[in-house]
């Protein structure tokens, strides 16, 4: 089983223009960090908060996941080349190796143990989540430091195409992390399960079991209309919690922030998400009291 | 549960097609024209395929290579229902994002050009093995051996009892000019890891698959035995040139064996030919072995440096080598007697032995693989 010691958000919505971050990774990092990427900043905001009241072990992998690398970078560098014809400079383009922003936070946060980035269009949370409990299980790592990063391309117009959303529309801006490992001293909250599903039979039959009137069921914008209402017909609360704001692939946090901030009245989440093929996603945490994990 | 894991079939597709192991691969000048200057850069093509052709280019090479491995492992719909994909590259399909940008006419060039084209291939592979659950790595240089390693995890958690470790890599101009910034790129044209002329590496492309499997195939075969990976705080574009880290992640992927320093019967190097990686190198496996490191090849100068695609590249070639009971001898130049390497020296591999495999990448990502060829 893997347990949640700490979590780390930061959401953004984003309607005109792009709001610089640098207080922001002031203020959570405790340093000014300099010449990084705003996916960069983003992933440092998310990180730094999760570890801000429990400071991870050193022997901590870090996976970072997301649906792009960085993609404003990414863009500046197709027109710089391809439009202006100019060169890349060294620093742009190593801000533009995907671990940049890996290094960036295992070198703020002391880890010395491996770090991955994981893209993914869809779970990408949960893909980050699967691996880290495979190195947990064979114990490469002591805890696990998993995140979401979600950056809003610049200009907005493109993010906007990307998401397919109207021209005025908001677009979230999100970076979450959990803090994980296998022990279950001073947990907040334990994986019960991460699964993936190629049929909805097989879903559907998997939540029937699980889901109760304790259960929240946070159900992804990806899901089909049908699947959607036979989730609002469950016994458990059924919260389609992404239809509010278009995100790219970050919209997990929107919903697993609430949760583990006890701003739910359930006990149990359950995720879940469909990708491209129509296979499922799901995961299902459980919180833990804290008197029973001291 | 599945201990034992073997490379039941695999492909390649590099600058080496068409040539008898040993032979000296040519490389292509690339021209790039940047701030009104026209530059020439070496490249590692595939041999093939034209270069400058479209995106359907990188979609025709990886599904072969993908359709090569899966029938030479003897996988259909049973084992493609049970498996998952795991995918190393840095670049994907950033060509085609480049194509795109080239493509558009001037004035049609705006911001609204997106970025989709950069998960051409992800979705393109998914499409070709609908039922598995895809995993595309992104660590810089170890991507594709990152790939391997948690795909071996995976069938060895029993998630899954096969996998499809595919490494990608294909010529870009964003990339080329990257490293070109960074001043890595070899102004000499020739690639000499650990040379005493050393200036650098040249890049190339290739993609590979490997089918992995605990069905052990009925023919002499490479075994995946173990490995590790770790980070590495020291610099983002260089591993600790004390060698410390890279002296770790190789005794944690040996301790993974549960084998000894001295069961490895010969290194494939990560060996760019940059000083500083080399330099790092060689710390790493002084601080291992003293003066007593095993015979060592680097692949680099008939692959080039295939970025996120070279753990799995690499290992498809050095698994030719080894079926072939013999060993790339790619040094014919002189060594730096700083750090005395047994490149260029004969050595004849034998059945049961064991492998280290080295690769480190930028954002402090290194990983060690340890292999074993089986009869």
């Amino acid at each position: 089983m893997m347990f949640i010691y700490a979590y780390g958000a930061f959401h953004n919505t984003v309607t005109d223009q792009l709001l610089p971050l640098k207080a922001q990774v002031k203020e959570s990092s405790g340093q000014h960090i300099r010449r990084i990427d705003r996916f960069t900043q983003l992933a440092i905001i998310g990180a730094s908060r999760c570890v801000a009241e429990q400071t991870a072990n050193p022997h901590c992998n870090l996976y970072l996941s997301s649906a792009d690398t960085a993609k404003t970078n990414t863009v500046k560098a197709l027109q710089q080349v391809f439009i202006q014809q100019q060169a890349i400079m060294p620093l742009q383009f190593v801000n533009m190796v995907s671990n940049a922003a890996s290094f960036y936070i295992a070198q703020l946060l002391q880890l010395q143990g491996a770090g991955l980035f994981i893209n993914s269009q869809y779970a990408a949370l949960e893909k980050s989540l699967c691996l880290a409990a495979l190195d947990l299980s064979d114990k490469s790592c002591q805890q696990a430091l998993v995140g979401i990063v979600d950056e809003c391309a610049e200009p907005i117009a493109l993010q906007r195409k990307l998401l397919g959303i109207g021209e005025h529309d908001a677009v979230g801006e999100s970076s979450f992390w959990l803090l994980t490992g296998s022990n279950t001293d001073n947990a907040i909250a334990a994986i019960e399960a991460n699964r993936v599903f190629t049929d909805w039979l097989d879903a559907k039959a998997y939540i029937d079991e699980v889901a109760d009137t304790t259960t929240l069921i946070a159900a992804a914008a990806s899901l089909a209309d049908d699947q959607h209402r036979y989730l609002e017909n469950l016994d458990a609360v059924y919260w389609p919690y992404s239809q509010t704001l278009a995100t790219q692939n970050g919209q997990i946090g929107y919903a697993l922030q609430p949760f583990l901030a006890k701003q739910k009245q359930q006990t149990r989440l359950l995720h879940l998400e469909r990708n491209a093929q129509g296979h499922f996603h799901l995961l299902l945490i459980q919180l833990i009291d804290s008197q029973q994990s001291a | 549960m599945v201990q034992r894991l073997y490379l039941a079939g695999s492909a390649l597709t590099s600058a080496v097609d068409h040539h008898a192991l040993g032979e000296t691969v040519e490389t292509t000048n690339v021209c790039l024209s940047v701030d009104g200057q026209n530059m020439e850069i070496p490249f590692y093509a595939i041999a093939d395929h034209p270069l400058h052709d479209n995106e359907q280019r990188l979609l025709a090479i990886t599904e072969q290579v993908i359709h090569q491995a899966i029938k030479e492992a003897g996988w259909g719909d049973k084992q493609l229902s049970d498996c998952a994909v795991f995918i190393g590259s840095t670049s994907y399909s950033l060509y085609a994002a480049e194509l795109l940008y080239q493509r558009t006419e001037r004035h049609l060039l705006t911001e609204s050009l997106g970025l989709t084209d950069l998960a051409l291939l992800a979705n393109h592979i998914q499409q070709l093995i609908p039922k598995a659950q895809l995993f595309t790595f992104n660590t810089a240089c170890t991507s594709s051996a990152n790939a391997l390693l948690y795909a071996a995890k995976m069938i060895r958690a029993g998630v899954v009892r096969y996998a499809l470790v595919i490494g990608l890599e294909f010529y870009n101009s964003i990339t080329l000019l990257g490293f070109n910034a960074l001043g890595l790129i070899s102004k000499s044209k020739q690639m000499q890891p650990f040379g005493l002329n050393r200036d650098g590496l040249i890049l190339g492309e290739a993609c590979s698959a490997i089918a992995l499997s605990g069905n052990k195939p009925n023919k002499p075969c490479v075994e995946f035995i173990h490995g590790a990976t770790q980070g590495d705080n020291y610099s983002m574009t260089a591993a600790n040139p004390d060698g410390s880290v890279i002296e770790q992640v190789i005794r944690q992927a040996l301790n993974n064996a549960k084998i000894q320093a001295d069961d490895i019967a010969a290194v494939k190097l990560h060996g760019t030919a940059s000083l500083a990686n080399d330099d790092a190198e060689f710390a790493g496996l002084q601080r291992i072995y003293g003066d007593d490191i095993p015979p060592a090849c680097s692949l680099k100068p008939m692959l080039g440096h295939t970025l996120g695609a070279c753990g799995s590249n690499e290992l498809v070639l050095l698994q030719r080598y080894l079926l072939n009971k013999s060993w790339p001898i790619a040094a014919d130049y002189p060594i730096d007697p700083t750090l005395p390497v047994a490149l260029n020296k004969p050595f004849s591999p034998t059945d049961n032995s064991y492998y280290l495999l080295n690769f480190f990448g930028f954002g402090g990502s290194n990983t060690a693989l340890v292999v074993r060829q089986v009869s």
